[in-house]
């Protein structure tokens, strides 16, 4: 049992860290360039959303992909226009926004069940089972390509942002956008491509919390796993290497959660559902302070 | 002038306003290559906003500029005077404190499409430069980690860097020491002598003086004239910049103090954001009708200091007596009560809410208790008979007390902040940099105020980085070194090059260096 359990346990982990992990890369990316991307939470729930939909429609869980990045980059754009060219204060547009996409896509939910539509999406496959996963080539096939995708863009924009001269200028403009204005180089531009990067990653961790887990879509089914991910991002310093560390901890909270539940000790179910939270919350607290990008979150208006 | 008088940047009749107040009104200037131009002004007189506007940061409401013989066009922006070799040092800096000296120093010139920059080609480039004009620092240190003045030495680096024919400088020496601005000084003279245009833009006239081959003067957003320099001099400058007299010597008698302390300090603690001694066992007295300044290059633990002894930031240490009474825990208000005032010396963000009105600005710190509320309730009318009072006899020029303090003058938000600071009975006025980018008039009158109280019996500790303004004032004159006083002079001694030399850590007389001898400074003998 011990082996197998493990093999199940770490696949779990991987497969409820997933749509975090692109979550915490788009705000991480986003916030870099200098825009706190609150509305991660919204754009994950539209692209949960858009991605069970064209999955239906078109039969193939990778066209739902192609959906979700579809609106994900709309998504962006909205945010775009509001955060980087009005500008409005990011938090306040960020939280309107998750309210205005958890209104939207719950009324297209209701009038989806209304119609008698199956939101039985085809499912993004492992290479193989869970039991099989008892090595690490086993463990690796047992999770969608969507973990590979989302490990390998936490490589991407750490080599992106810390080894790369664009990297140097998209941190700058999320340390000092005035400073990089300075140096010549245009902020809204830059964080025009932010956003749109942000949204777009966030409109993935929905597919994958879809497509390659649940593969169905339920009122506000992302529950906060948006909000967790930008947790995720202040407990992993602003690193993606970190961040990706926080958001397996945190992933390792909800598989613990279904795990416990599962074992049934007879205690509330509710209090195992609560820990992927609580577990976050401890995390935060026990960091203390962190270190943001310094414009992080300020309007910038060219003057 | 220089031989070569080719015209390097004209503009004319630049205009630019931020909300309804009018910066620049239709300004022409032209400056030559290989010139060194001193832009002057009182604040407000809109230097800033039009070398801003040449570098391309801000737009112009109107006006047409030529640089090196070409019109801009209206997407001019930094990046384009980047290319046209214009490099602008801003009052603030623009480096990003967060990363390398080496990662700012290359920042404007790396493109998007610099995936691997060759950083020890760069490297190599800069240590030659570095050493070619006697730069100290590691390329690989955190901006955040270096000295005020060092940080100023990357900006000019960069600028060099990146290849600037012409040099925006903007108030550069606000943040130097005497030893350090004399430097900057020579450079820009050996700047100039290899090609350079530079403008400087200051206040501080006998700079302007000292190297400049020819002055331009602004006064409230309007050209006013462009003069060589050999053909001028201060006085007649000073009153181009002011349109009226200006008396440079003062007209007041410091008093003797009285011997008791009303402030008094002992080996008092403080700790920086990062929980080091900002403030390392300092202590000193000031007694009343006694003016004290506390000199120092910024950094060194003035504004912890400040800080703490108005009870805003924590101490780790030591013992605060005001008045005979320990004070060291006390809150704000019970100091504010006890007669402790102070003059932050970030005004904007430490003196004042910008939204609400003078009125309220002024009664800000008392408006809880009598006569200003009554059971929790403000009283409108005492509060506006109490600002017109203030406005009265501060001279505080506002439209009405019901004005949004942000919408007043740089010298006027000051006049309001010294008026409260001066209002019920102050026994210690803590002033911190109480002149800081205020222009003659407002000056004088902060400092004619502060020696005013002192001749009422208050005490006042004066932090400045102006060495003059202390020498002024002061009976007595502290400097801090790395959150240590490191020498005192009395007002005979005075000496700008001693006083100089110790805010750089050098004792001239040796000996007192160390932690035994620092001790006992402070104290009156």
């Amino acid at each position: 049992m011990e082996v197998q359990w493990w093999a199940d346990f770490l696949s779990a982990v991987l497969r409820a860290a997933t749509p975090l992990v692109f979550c915490a890369l788009g705000v991480l990316v986003c916030g870099r360039a200098g825009i706190l991307n609150i509305g991660v939470e919204g754009s994950m729930l539209v692209g949960a959303l858009a991605a069970v939909l064209a999955a239906v429609y078109s039969g193939d869980p990778w066209m739902g992909v192609v959906g979700a990045l579809g609106v994900g980059l709309a998504a962006g754009l909205v945010l775009t226009l509001l955060t980087v060219y009005l500008p409005t204060d990011q938090v306040v547009t960020g939280i309107a926004f998750n309210l205005v996409c958890l209104g939207v896509t719950s009324f297209i939910y209701k009038l989806l069940v209304l119609g008698g539509v199956q939101l039985m999406a085809p499912a993004l496959r492992a290479a193989q089972d869970a039991e099989g996963a008892v090595s690490l080539a086993g463990l690796a096939a047992a999770v969608t390509p969507l973990t590979w995708i989302a490990l390998f863009l936490v490589a991407v924009s750490w080599v992106f942002l810390f080894r790369t001269g664009p990297g140097l200028l998209w941190r700058s403009v999320g340390e000092s956008a005035w400073a990089s204005h300075a140096a010549g180089l245009n902020v809204f531009r830059v964080r025009t491509v932010a956003v749109v990067v942000g949204s777009l990653l966030s409109a993935l961790g929905g597919a994958a919390l879809t497509l390659g887990w649940v593969p169905t879509f339920t009122d506000n089914m992302t529950m906060g796993r948006g909000f967790i991910a930008l947790a995720a991002v202040y407990f992993g310093r602003w690193h993606p290497g970190l961040a990706l560390a926080a958001c397996l901890l945190f992933g390792a909270g909800e598989a613990l959660a279904f795990r416990a539940q599962a074992l049934g000790t007879g205690l509330n179910p509710y209090y195992y559902l609560m820990l992927p939270y609580v577990v976050t919350l401890m995390a935060v607290a026990a960091m203390g302070r962190s270190v943001e990008p310094r414009d992080t979150g300020k309007p910038y208006a060219r003057r | 002038m220089q031989a070569d008088s080719a015209v390097a940047v004209s503009m004319r009749g630049i205009c630019k306003s931020f909300g309804t107040v009018q910066a620049l009104d239709g300004v022409d200037m032209d400056i030559s290559a290989g010139e060194i131009r001193a832009l002057v002004g009182e604040n407000g007189a809109g230097k800033t906003t039009l070398m801003t506007i040449l570098y391309g940061m801000y737009r112009p409401d109107a006006g047409r500029m030529t640089v090196w013989g070409r019109r801009t066009g209206r997407d001019w922006s930094p990046r384009q005077a980047i290319k046209a070799r214009i490099g602008m040092l801003h009052q603030h800096f623009s480096l990003i404190p967060n990363h390398t000296v080496l990662e700012n120093v290359l920042m404007p010139q790396l493109g998007w499409t610099h995936m691997r920059p060759r950083w020890h080609h760069h490297r190599a480039v800069l240590e030659g430069l570095c050493r070619e004009y006697g730069f100290s620092f590691p390329l690989e240190a955190r901006v955040e980690s270096l000295s005020v003045g060092q940080q100023q030495q990357v900006e000019i680096l960069k600028l060099l860097y990146q290849g600037a024919r012409l040099l925006i400088l903007d108030e550069p020496t606000a943040v130097l020491t005497p030893q350090q601005t004399e430097r900057l000084l020579e450079l820009l003279l050996r700047l100039r002598d290899q090609g350079h245009s530079v403008v400087l833009i200051t206040h501080k006239l006998n700079e302007a003086f000292a190297v400049a081959d020819s002055i331009t003067v602004l006064r409230k957003g309007r050209h006013v004239a462009t003069v060589p320099r050999k053909d001028s001099d201060p006085r007649e400058i000073a009153f181009m910049m002011v349109d009226r007299e200006w008396s440079a010597t003062p007209d007041w008698e410091l008093e003797a103090p009285e011997p008791g302390p009303l402030l008094e300090v002992k080996d008092l603690v403080v700790g920086d954001e990062h929980q080091r001694p900002a403030v390392d066992r300092v202590s000193l007295v000031v007694r009343a009708r006694e003016l004290v300044g506390v000199a120092g290059v910024a950094g060194n633990g003035q504004t912890e200091l400040a800080e703490a002894l108005v009870g805003i930031r924590r101490t780790r240490g030591g013992r605060i007596v005001i008045a005979g009474q320990d004070a060291t825990s006390w809150t704000i208000t019970r100091r504010l009560r006890a007669g402790l005032r102070f003059i932050p010396e970030d005004r904007h963000r430490h003196g004042m809410v910008g939204e609400l009105s003078l009125a309220e600005n002024l009664v800000i710190d008392r408006c809880d208790s009598p006569p200003f509320s009554v059971r929790g309730v403000l009283r409108r009318p005492v509060i506006r008979q109490a600002a017109a009072e203030a406005v009265e006899r501060y001279g505080i020029q506002a439209p009405s007390p019901e004005t949004p303090m942000m919408n007043l003058s740089g010298g006027n938000q000051q006049r309001a902040v010294l008026a409260r600071a001066l209002a019920g009975s102050p026994r210690v006025i803590v002033a911190h940099q109480p002149t800081r980018g205020l222009d003659f008039a407002a000056t004088e009158y902060v400092r004619a105020q502060l020696v005013r109280c002192a001749a009422q019996g208050v005490g006042v500790l004066v932090f400045s980085s102006e060495l003059e303004e202390l020498m002024l004032l002061c009976h007595r004159i502290l400097v801090m070194y790395r959150g240590r006083f490191i020498g005192e002079l009395s007002r005979d001694e005075f000496d700008a090059g001693t006083i100089g030399l110790l805010m750089t850590g050098q004792v001239p007389d040796g000996g007192r260096r160390d932690g035994q001898g620092t001790r006992n400074l402070g104290q009156p003998a």
